[in-house]
């Protein structure tokens, strides 16, 4: 009787339950037919297991040194005419045993593989009456050059390179925002993210 | 006896255990609802309004979203494109334009810390032309800024793939309705703060001017944007459930997380016409 029993309970346990989770199956299964597609930040492309269910077969991630004088810095105060260098690590993680290095170019004034990146300020300047005396837009990228402008580097491989800034004496804007403009991996498949533990964002004011 | 059948019961459990595949963030967005047409422009205003970064969890973010199906003509190509940005905890705004075929991200990148959450405006643009995609962020910093209309201006382009045009609208396919240019709100999980979030002048260009129709909610799960041979594509994947709005008119929605969720396919506004606007920079042709 007792046996019975146990096995009316069980069976009636299996039965509910399985019933249960077949119908979530089923609504499952309709889901799995249709794909959704999330924005993906820098977070996702860092996690190996989402990154590569989206294709992402790696990253280069872009820092600072330790040394660094723009640490934790937010501004950088510059003169007309000024160069600056930005020494930046460059970190080349791959997800995929295959792709044990890769070519990455440093072009913010050039189309690389049909991608270019671009900021413009736009601005406009007025006399002591307010009258508009000067207006249109100016491409940051023209002050941005790197040293090398092209490398190549192997999996979980840190290289340095150095970004220029030149203000021209003639530059029309006194401030605009900066961070590093214009690296292109060769492979579409692996993106460019920022180390967030840094700050690789400024705001650049010149002085006369 | 009980064993055997723990055994039984455990197999069965371990079959029928349903297995989650990819990532799905929380969505709540907006859509035109017009017959289907191809154009090569869209734009919608991005603004965090009333919102505070501290109502931001560490670890999520709270994403402004323009989204659009690409096509050959009328013929959908499994290309997505997205314009988003996204406001995280410590009041920064990232911008990720990315470009989707099916469910692989096939073209991205970051452009950070492109503005606060004070910014007044962000316009978030997608076009085409004979060779590239191009995706710009028109940042209007201060409204010294939006006065004197000089926004920065952020740019990215990649190559345009079989895609000649954008689908804005909506049509049935297979039973499916999908709404192929959308706008809206997304996060990796539920924002539980009463977060507030403006989309507004969601539009595209039609030839003669920057045209909205008539907008309606698409849920997470609504949110069909295109298709693949039978496979349909949504945008974010789970709805993003207590937003409501705060208000809305032609052309503009304030979404806001208010712990009841509005209804999928309700009206957001009912006119349409040519956008009207106080800056000109982001409709250059």
């Amino acid at each position: 009787m007792k046996k019975i029993l146990v096995t009316i309970l069980i069976l009636g346990l299996i039965g509910v339950i399985g019933y249960l989770i077949f119908n979530q199956n089923i609504e499952k299964g309709k889901e799995e037919k249709e794909y959704s597609i999330p924005f993906i930040t820098m977070h996702e492309i860092r996690d190996q297991k989402i990154a590569l269910k989206y294709g992402i077969l790696g990253y280069i991630e872009i820092s600072l040194p330790n040394d660094s004088s723009l640490m934790n810095r937010e501004k950088i105060i510059m003169k007309k005419g000024d160069n600056i260098e930005i020494p930046l690590l460059i970190h080349f993680v791959s997800y995929n045993p295959d792709l044990k290095k890769i070519e990455v170019f440093f072009e913010p004034n050039k189309k690389i593989n049909g991608q270019e990146m671009k900021i413009e300020q736009c601005y406009v300047k007025k006399d002591e009456k307010g009258n508009i005396i000067d207006q249109g837009k100016f491409l940051i990228n023209e002050l941005i050059s790197y040293i090398p402008n092209y490398l190549v580097i192997n999996n979980n491989e840190i290289l340095q390179v150095n970004m220029i800034i030149k203000i021209p004496k003639d530059i029309p804007i006194s401030e605009f925002k900066l961070f590093p403009l214009g690296i292109f991996p060769n492979h579409e498949q692996v993106f460019v993210v920022f180390n967030e533990n840094y700050n690789l964002s400024w705001e650049v004011s010149i002085n006369d | 006896m009980i064993k055997k059948y723990f055994l039984y019961f455990l197999f069965i459990f371990l079959f029928f255990i349903p297995i989650k595949i990819g990532l799905t963030n929380s969505y709540m967005g907006g859509y035109l609802n017009r017959s289907v047409s191809n154009y090569t422009k869209v734009l919608v205003l991005i603004n965090y309004q009333n919102t505070q970064p501290s109502q931001i969890p560490s670890g999520n973010y709270l994403g402004g979203v323009l989204s659009v199906a690409g096509s050959n003509n009328l013929s959908p190509t499994g290309w997505i494109f997205q314009n988003p940005i996204a406001l995280f905890n410590n009041g920064k705004i990232n911008w990720y334009p990315q470009a989707w075929y099916g469910s692989q991200m096939r073209y991205g990148t970051t452009f950070p810390e492109i503005g606060l959450y004070n910014y007044p405006a962000f316009y978030e643009r997608i076009q085409i032309n004979s060779s590239n995609i191009t995706y710009k962020l028109y940042v209007y910093y201060n409204f010294q800024s939006i006065e004197h209309d000089s926004p920065i201006i952020y740019t990215w382009s990649h190559s345009k793939e079989n895609n000649n045009s954008f689908l804005v609208g909506k049509q049935v396919h297979n039973g499916i309705t999908y709404k192929h240019l959308q706008f809206g709100a997304e996060s990796p999980s539920i924002i539980t703060t009463s977060w507030e979030l403006l989309n507004a002048r969601s539009c595209y260009f039609d030839g003669i001017g920057w045209r909205y129709d008539e907008g309606k909610v698409c849920y997470g799960t609504t949110s069909y944007i295109t298709w693949i041979g039978n496979i349909p594509y949504t945008i974010g994947g789970q709805t993003y459930t207590g937003v409501n709005i705060s208000y809305s008119y032609n052309d503009c929605v304030c979404w806001k997380r208010t712990g009841t969720t509005i209804s999928d396919n309700s009206q957001l506004w009912s006119g349409n016409g040519i956008v009207n606007d106080i800056v000109n920079r982001p409709y250059e042709p």
